[in-house]
């Protein structure tokens, strides 16, 4: 069993003939969006749906290109020291590596963004400018409104 | 999610109304324990 985090994202036009093409195993990018961001911008209910707040940040931390992977490695053991405080003080909620390349996913009980970067910044890895995170900050899920009950008025 | 595969994430996820639509597109990113921790265990 392996865990797989997944981003959706909003084709600008449907292309329903071009399935393969919709699919596919990447890394974060700036094409990623939220589904919370399909629905906002996709679906006429979605004008009028209450907005969710951001609970969760999700934080893909990756090694800046160039870097020299030794060099990681040596400030790693202090990385790691680091990051088990944030755990331990209630900052990171899930931890994982990427699978098939140097990196991290973290899922952040941090709300603002601009604090998840201040934060992971500090890290000594940020510190010595060789790891970069990418900020995707999480929401609950809206689409949930469209449940049967959901709505003002429903029986 | 928690599944044996990339490719079992992908059928499961392209079934999905609003993907065989052609409305959204997913990422998968394939992530597991994080390696690094393992630094802390005596001896490594």
């Amino acid at each position: 069993m392996i865990p797989i985090m997944l981003i959706a994202g909003a084709t600008k036009e449907p292309a329903p003939q071009k399935k393969e093409d919709s699919m596919k195993i990447t890394l974060a990018s700036g094409l990623a969006a939220l589904f919370i961001g399909l629905m906002g911008t996709g679906c006429g209910y979605a004008q009028s749906a209450p907005p969710t707040p951001t609970t969760k940040i999700l934080a893909i931390g990756t090694l800046n290109a160039g870097v020299d992977p030794a060099a990681a490695r040596a400030i790693l053991p202090k990385e790691v020291r680091e990051t088990v405080s944030l755990y331990l003080d209630g900052k990171i909620d899930q931890w994982y590596s990427l699978q098939g390349r140097p990196g991290v996913a973290f899922i952040l009980n941090v709300t603002d963004p601009a604090a998840a970067h201040e934060m992971l910044e500090k890290l000594p890895l940020g510190q010595a400018h060789l790891m970069s995170f990418e900020l995707i900050p999480l929401a609950p899920l809206n689409p949930l409104r469209q449940l049967q009950g959901m709505t003002s008025g429903s029986p | 999610m928690n599944v044996e595969s990339v490719e079992q994430a992908k059928t499961t996820i392209e079934a999905l109304p609003l993907v065989t639509g052609g409305y959204a597109t997913y990422d998968f990113m394939q992530v597991g324990p994080l390696a690094p921790l393992g630094l802390l265990l005596q001896g490594k």
